[in-house]
């Protein structure tokens, strides 16, 4: 009998054993990390859909005409900066230190609005130069359309992934504070990161 | 608890966020310089996958965590390039379509 409880204490304890908690995390973390992976085949669609149009396109415009690389370098900084201000944020939170989470969520958060706004500073360049969905002026209509409809879809991402790192802020900072709610926030803002890595690579430099 | 082995400091940070800036620059150079389109192709997804590696393993504490959730966040979008890339057939022909009836 006792040799059946050391089996099944061993089944248990192995990644496959299943248990009270099969992931070994809290149901709130769990549940963000399955709702990154369905964010992420939305975004895996979209650029899968660039592959395609781009590599059945008779030609296609040189990004580095048509875009400030400066200015997306600049983003691409602003990002992974708020990134590493977001990590530091969770570990703040997860020893314990709640006011030194809220000034690092505060710093993630000035890095995405910096974002943002280059963001939105970029898309009036575009628009105003003559960009629409489905035309402009540099070539191929899969162009701008591919660029409004990724951008576009990132920058939603990003905009209310501030809204949650408010809220998630506020919480903090009135007391209401929770290190798996900010590790929980953590995780989506990085996944808003992870996509703009991609983005970055096969949108603007390939 | 996987908690407790979660770092203490915010080195491991900072050298992370060094090492994505340099990925990056690495990025922006790939891009501007004039190559074969397979190499840059090839070479831009290689920084990528490890600017990926880098911000989910650190960054999102993923190598803190079990094996089954780590395979069950990538498994799927694996599965997904997969099927995408059997869909290709297809998937070109209408897209040529598209392009030869505008």
């Amino acid at each position: 009998m006792e040799a059946t409880i050391t089996e099944q204490e061993r089944i248990l304890a192995s990644d496959w054993g299943g248990g009270k908690s099969p992931f070994g995390t809290t149901w709130g973390k769990f549940m963000m990390w399955i709702f990154i992976v369905s964010d992420a085949l939305t975004f895996v669609g979209f650029i899968i859909a660039y592959g395609m149009m781009r590599a059945m396109s008779p030609e296609w415009p040189d990004q580095a005409e048509v875009f400030d690389m400066g200015l997306i370098t600049f983003m691409t900084f602003a990002l992974i900066s708020s990134s590493l201000f977001m990590a530091m944020a969770v570990g703040a939170a997860q020893q314990g230190r709640p006011k030194e989470a809220v000034r690092f969520l505060l710093i993630t958060i000035v890095g995405g609005v910096i974002f943002l706004g280059s963001q939105v500073y970029e898309w009036s360049h575009f628009i105003g130069e003559g960009a629409r969905l489905d035309t402009n002026p540099w070539g191929v209509p899969q162009f701008s359309a591919s660029f409004f409809v990724m951008t576009g879809f990132h920058g939603m991402h990003v905009l209310s992934g501030l809204i949650l790192l408010a809220y998630t802020a506020i919480r903090a900072g009135s007391g209401k504070y929770s290190g798996d709610g900010v590790e929980i926030a953590g995780l989506y803002w990085h996944f808003i990161d992870v996509v703009w890595v991609f983005i970055f690579a096969f949108f603007y430099l390939l | 608890m996987a908690e407790a082995t979660h770092p203490t400091g915010y080195r491991v940070y900072y050298i992370t966020w060094g090492w994505l800036l340099v990925m990056t620059l690495l990025a922006l150079g790939v891009g501007s310089v004039d190559m074969p389109g397979g190499i840059k192709a090839t070479l831009l997804v290689g920084i990528t996958l490890g600017k990926i590696v880098l911000i989910t393993a650190i960054f999102m504490h993923l190598r803190f965590e079990r094996l089954n959730l780590i395979l069950i966040t990538f498994c799927p979008l694996v599965l997904a390039l997969i099927m995408f890339f059997f869909m290709i057939p297809d998937t070109a022909d209408t897209a040529t379509r598209i392009f030869l009836d505008r």
